[in-house]
């Protein structure tokens, strides 16, 4: 018991690197779970442009395309006047597309010049983009075919206008029965925690397998009349005690962030992440093997646990990666717990139990078998040629 | 005597493998990480428009019209991008089949009085779709009104309406930065920055209160400000050396454009880094903590990364907007601003800004230090 105690007591050497992380999993991933979050579209909905527009004409003509565009878009203040501000904003995802309005625009389109009108700050070529100046360029169309009609000024914004926020009200059939296409707050947030979690349990248990590792502290064990077998149980008694209480807290943040998208899928979802705690504690075990400075600790948890939340899927959707890289990701135990995440947010609830999610659960734990064992191994022959 | 200090300086600083490893080896873990994620974005934007594949089924007879609409919008060669493809189906069946499958990204069916669109979810490609069977609607109404008020005038509407307008027009800046090469920005400003853990490493081994090191160097007669210039600069040859490797690395190993010239990113860097290594002096100087010592710079480097965009590229943007001083003293925000603005709209005033504000933080930094490190006085060593 007193082994055990020890290595508990240890762990508050890393308390602030816990906490930190710990923050990091609460704030970033929920502010990526609410904003990748999306549930079954059960009718249509148009998806509206943020656009910014800068109105210099200020006349008829140029108040009836803003009216119309406010009526159909998402229409914010520009913020600035300056055209390069608005080039940085419509790249920093402030807003999709800035419309600048010229002050002879009603001057031109009554005369008949139409050409180039109009200019737009936008980020590339991009759906929005397209979107936003098809509408713009249809909305002044129309109203170019009822000048050259005969209406009056006045006529041709009012029938565009109408015309057009008409046939915005046009909808669509919505055929939407499938969860595969939809991401749940948890799939978003136990995706996330795929890398806080891992990271926080290598770093405490390197930690404190690094202090264990101490000449000072390990001569003092080795001559304690305590047996070996039962040092050595509480020892891993203690470090699995650690991941339980990390993991836990973990599952208990999730679970009351997301209280309010609560569904029996969370505690498929604990089970998956208790699996993980076994990878992270095999790796901890690994790389405790390796070095016990706490720096360079430090730095191998980084690289190996960033890399692989890239490559697997963490940061960034597998979609979005190369298929050679998603090949290489399946010799990682990452790609096979978000795969188990995004199994379960896939299938429905009776048929989670099933021999897939099984498969995962099991390459993770075969993944923590082979990490352990290399650990071992590394330790023996450390032991054995005394380095 | 200044080369010898700063010769053994540059060992003291190599032989540390951890602070090798953090500054060199990390950052291009990361940068091989950033680039196996976010490289097929930057050479292929998912934000572009892409065409759409559609399918097309016609419940009536013959199609009143839509279907040439379909035909010329899948036909347009001036366009960029071809807005659809389509794809006749015989029946609705195979054609949701062929959606069920992601073969196509929804369909039409031509009914006797409309055109029903039918899709997968909402987004989008899908109101992308709808848009064209509104334009089509629109057309015909447009039409039908003339008709109605106008009639003598019908001819010139029919042409007005099927001719071709450009009215809006892209304000173009030359230069099309990626959003995403934002991110490589953040990583060139972080790893400018983690010289401040050189500038802690460096006072450790000056300091008495420090190292066995340190009371050795107090004890020598040796001027205290050649042996922190000495110092200084030597942490700036190690950093400079590992930004060059890094950008060597993202330019000719990633394949990645910085979209601009490597004197300017290595400029730019190397007066980051001058940051980095004198916030790290500050720090040193008055910290006494050890482990803090390592603590305190990798925090500050992170927070000021995060500020400036290296987990999410909006946030400096949103910055700008509520507390602009911030991205004013944020180091990592005025790199990462800099390497922006040189790639985006050349060397600007405000690029000019950027780079001054970076070299008055240096010397600001510096005076501090020696406020605190000057005069120290020791009973006994």
């Amino acid at each position: 018991m007193s082994v055990y105690k020890a290595i508990l007591k240890s762990l508050k050497a890393c308390t602030i690197t816990i906490i930190v992380y710990f923050t990091v999993f609460a704030i970033f991933g929920n502010l990526s779970a609410r904003a990748t979050t999306s549930s079954r579209d059960k009718m249509f909905k148009d998806s509206k442009v943020t656009v910014a527009i800068t109105d210099h004409d200020k006349s008829t003509l140029s108040q009836g395309l803003v009216k119309y565009l406010k009526d159909t878009q998402k229409v914010v203040s520009p913020k600035t006047k300056s055209i390069k501000e608005m080039n940085d904003n419509v790249r920093f995802l402030i807003y999709d597309y800035a419309l600048i309005i010229p002050d002879d625009f009603s001057e031109k389109a009554l005369s008949g010049k139409t050409e180039n009108l109009l200019e737009y700050v936008a980020p590339g070529q991009t759906a929005p983009q397209f979107l936003l100046s098809e509408k713009i360029n249809t909305y002044i169309q129309n109203v170019m075919v009822y000048l050259k009609s005969g209406y009056s000024e006045n006529e041709a914004i009012e029938l565009a206008n109408k015309n057009m926020t008409k046939l915005s009200k046009t909808t669509a059939t919505v055929i939407d029965n499938a969860d595969k296409n939809h991401r749940s707050y948890y799939t978003g947030m136990f995706t996330f925690n795929g890398y806080t979690l891992l990271m926080m349990i290598c770093i405490s248990v390197c930690g404190v397998l690094s202090y264990t590792k101490e000449e000072d502290v390990r001569n003092r064990i080795n001559v304690s009349g305590m047996p070996f077998k039962t040092r050595n149980t509480a020892s891993i008694l203690a470090v699995i005690t650690i991941g339980f209480i990390i993991t836990t807290a973990v599952n208990i943040a999730v679970a009351i962030t997301g209280a309010s998208d609560y569904n029996d899928k969370l505690l498929f979802y604990c089970l998956n992440s208790y699996v993980l705690m076994l990878v992270g504690l095999g790796l901890a075990f690994l790389i405790s093997t390796i070095t016990t400075n706490t720096n360079i600790v430090s730095m191998i948890t980084n690289m190996l646990v960033l890399s692989m939340s890239f490559f697997c899927g963490v940061f960034i959707d597998l979609a979005f990666l190369s298929k050679n890289i998603v090949k290489a990701a399946h010799f990682m135990p990452l790609y096979w717990y978000t795969a188990a995440v995004r199994y379960i947010n896939d299938t429905a609830i009776k048929e989670i139990f099933s021999t897939t999610f099984f498969e995962y659960l099991l390459l993770q734990l075969l993944f923590a078998t082979i990490f352990f064992g290399a650990g071992l191994v590394i330790s023996k022959k450390k032991e054995q040629y005394a380095i | 005597m200044f080369l010898q200090m700063f010769i053994y300086k540059t060992k003291e600083l190599g032989r540390k493998y951890w602070l090798i490893g953090w500054n060199f080896l990390f950052p291009i873990v990361l940068s091989t990480a950033f680039f196996l994620g976010f490289g097929n974005l930057i050479k292929d934007d998912p934000d572009t428009f892409k065409t759409l594949n559609v399918g097309y089924v016609c419940e009536i007879q013959n199609s009143n019209g839509f279907e040439q609409v379909l035909n010329e919008l899948s036909s347009d060669k001036e366009a960029e991008t071809t807005v659809l493809k389509y794809k006749v189906f015989s029946s609705e069946d195979k054609a949701k089949k062929a959606m069920k499958n992601n073969k196509i990204d929804g369909y039409y069916i031509e009914k006797e009085n409309k055109i029903e669109t039918v899709i997968p979810s909402n987004g989008l490609s899908s109101t992308i779709m709808t848009e064209v069977v509104r334009s089509y609607d629109n057309y015909t109404a447009v039409i039908h009104q003339v008709a109605k008020d106008h009639p003598e005038k019908l001819e010139d509407a029919i042409h007005t309406i099927t001719s071709k307008h450009n009215f809006v027009k892209e304000h173009s800046f030359g230069a099309d930065t990626s959003h995403y090469i934002q991110y490589f920005y953040a990583l060139l400003a972080m790893t400018s920055l983690f010289s401040s853990w050189i500038g802690t490493s460096m006072l450790d081994g000056i300091c008495a209160n420090l190292s066995e090191c340190g009371k050795r160097v107090e004890c020598a007669p040796g001027s205290k400000l050649l042996k922190i210039s000495a110092g200084f600069l030597s942490g700036i040859l190690l950093q400079s050396v590992s930004n060059l490797i890094i950008v060597a690395y993202i330019q000719n190993v990633l394949h990645i454009n910085l979209g601009m010239p490597l004197q300017s990113v290595l400029l730019i860097c190397t007066i980051g880094s001058g940051v980095g290594m004198a916030t790290g002096t500050l720090m040193g100087s008055i910290i006494k903590n050890e482990h803090l010592l390592v603590a305190v710079p990798l925090f500050f480097s992170m927070v000021c990364s995060f500020f400036s965009g290296l987990m999410w590229g909006e946030i400096k943007q949103i910055i700008q907007y509520n507390m602009p001083i911030i991205n004013k003293i944020n180091p990592a925000a005025l790199l990462t601003d800099a390497m922006y603005i040189r790639a985006t709209y050349g060397a600007t005033a405000d690029y000019k800004e950027d780079i001054l504000i970076m070299s008055i933080m240096i010397i600001i930094c510096l005076l501090v230090s020696a406020f605190f490190l000057r005069r120290r006085k020791y009973v006994s060593l």
